[in-house]
């Protein structure tokens, strides 16, 4: 079988067994990772109407809310300052893959806050359009995410896409390599939910909305990224090519920057 | 308060009044008359323009109760549809997909709702006048029902599309004591299914009536009145006992293929 004597070459010139190689820590990737986050977070700070770019986005999106939901306003945002850990790296065979495909599994875990807050209302339709509205505050926050990725670099052939409208990506997915991920179905994701429920009077804290949220950012993530589902990414080229090609500047340039 | 309600939109809205107009005299229809009255019915009814005050006590996930009756009415269906040939043959298949499991996504809310409005009922009766003698005369009455006070518990819940809501209990009733949770379903308001049992829902109510002119001095006309004055508040007493409150509901169906029914209230007993 020539797919099976190709990957074990590889492990073989990698010096990799998959039996008796010791997982590996990721400190490094930890490191550049942490970075990238970091610029992210600070240019969405720079901006700091971040708040009001997203209420901008969400009321041009009005109109695809659901019946029974008022216009969203976001009155919170929290993006954390935190740095995802991964760790406990190594290399197996992909389960039911008969040896035929490589994986990389890593732990990850994250603790933080990242939150999200909004003011909206609950709408009655019945027994006439908006006969009653009941005010609703939340603010959602993710604390922890404890998982185990699975990652992969493969060819689009042996998937198929769960959605099935979309024909564009016939030619897209076609060729090149993809990267390939997902988290184990034991994954572990706390919430912290906070409502604020009624006009006058208010109820707090309903344990039933904490976990009707939960409930729905769960099923969010789960038909996305758990397994058996993978998101599937294209890669671009890595080929060196003269557009690509950059020089740290010069330290006269420098000078006259600053 | 915790509900903003949109009164001005419903109090005055006709299409609502009539179909609540027309829901009564459903109700009326379905009674037994005393002999002094012939006929009787709702000639109008008007929410009024005071809305009631509403505050949100408690959310949780809907009773039991809910899922039983939308699983009997499912098993239901499909057995009419079954009907007439190859009925063995489904019987099995259904028996599994009919009940209805709770989602995650349902939702029950237990409310206070606090009424003091305007809202008024116009009712036309003819009066049978049994002296000197049986049907000695007919004569055309008015009655109106207004002034209604009530300030109960409630419960709404919303599951497979479908809105359930059931009265309670008077906010003062004594098994409120307790102060276990009053969604418990071993609480005694469950239990307790007799109407008796428990403060009536209605804390006050007005009636009055009117006939021709000159017959308000005679005492027997009068006296009857006041028998159909009452008899007409045992019987709107009833209707909110018997229909909508605990273990009795109303049932909204949201779902499209009940198209059959424009306004369907589903009233069931139990």
């Amino acid at each position: 079988n020539r797919k099976f004597c190709q990957i074990n070459a590889i492990l073989e010139k990698t010096y990799y067994n998959v039996d008796t190689h010791s997982s590996e820590s990721l400190d490094w990737f930890n490191v550049l990772i942490a970075q990238t986050i970091q610029q992210f977070r600070e240019e969405a700070l720079q901006k700091d109407n971040i708040v009001h770019s997203l209420n901008d986005f969400v009321s041009r999106r009005s109109a695809e809310l659901p019946q029974y939901l008022d216009a969203i306003k976001i009155t919170e945002l929290d993006i954390g300052e935190d740095f995802p850990i991964f760790s406990n790296c190594r290399i197996q065979y992909s389960p039911n893959s008969n040896k035929q495909r490589l994986e990389a599994k890593i732990d990850i875990d994250l603790s933080d806050r990242l939150a999200l807050g909004i003011e909206t209302k609950l709408l009655v339709n019945y027994p006439k359009p908006f006969a009653a509205a009941l005010p609703v505050q939340l603010t959602v926050s993710i604390v922890r995410f404890q998982a185990c990725l699975t990652v992969s670099l493969t060819t689009a052939e042996e998937f198929v896409p769960t959605s099935g409208n979309n024909t564009s990506c016939d030619t897209d997915y076609g060729s090149g390599y993809f990267l390939m991920f997902s988290f184990s179905p034991e994954y572990r994701l706390e919430f912290d939910v906070k409502s604020l429920i009624g006009a006058r009077s208010k109820l707090q804290n309903i344990p039933k909305i904490g976990s009707l949220i939960e409930y729905q950012i769960k099923k969010w993530f789960v038909e996305r990224c758990v397994e058996p589902r993978f998101q599937f990414i294209k890669l671009p080229s890595l080929w060196p090519r003269s557009k690509n090609t950059r020089e740290e500047k010069s330290e006269n340039d420098d000078i006259s920057v600053t | 308060m915790s509900f903003e309600i949109n009164w001005e939109n419903l109090g005055e809205d006709r299409v609502i009044n009539d179909s609540l107009k027309e829901f009564l005299n459903s109700q009326l229809q379905a009674i037994d008359l005393p002999s002094y009255v012939s006929s009787l019915q709702v000639t109008d009814f008007r929410l009024g323009e005071i809305p009631p005050n509403i505050i949100l006590q408690e959310i949780s996930n809907p009773l039991n109760e809910f899922y039983e009756q939308i699983s009997n009415e499912k098993r239901a269906s499909s057995r009419r549809r079954e009907e007439p040939n190859a009925k063995e043959e489904f019987a099995e298949n259904t028996e599994q997909v009919c009940d209805s499991l709770p989602s995650e996504s349902d939702l029950q809310f237990l409310v206070e709702i606090d009424y003091k409005g305007d809202m008024q009922i116009d009712v036309s009766a003819e009066l049978a006048l049994n002296y000197p003698s049986p049907s000695f005369m007919t004569l055309p009455v008015k009655l109106s029902i207004s002034d209604l006070g009530m300030h109960v518990l409630c419960l709404v819940a919303y599951l497979s599309n479908q809105l359930f809501i059931s009265f309670l209990c008077d906010v003062a009733d004594p098994v409120l004591d307790a102060r276990e949770s009053i969604i418990d379903p071993g609480n005694s308001i469950f239990l307790g299914k007799k109407g008796l049992e428990r403060i009536s829902l209605i804390r006050s109510i007005k009636i009055e009536s009117e006939i021709g002119e000159q017959n308000n001095v005679e005492g027997s006309v009068l006296r009857s009145v006041g028998k159909l004055e009452q008899f007409l508040l045992e019987a709107f007493r009833n209707i909110v006992k018997t229909e909508a409150a605990w273990p009795s509901w109303i049932n909204l169906d949201f779902n499209e293929d009940s198209s059959d029914d424009d306004h369907d209230y589903d009233e069931l007993q139990r």
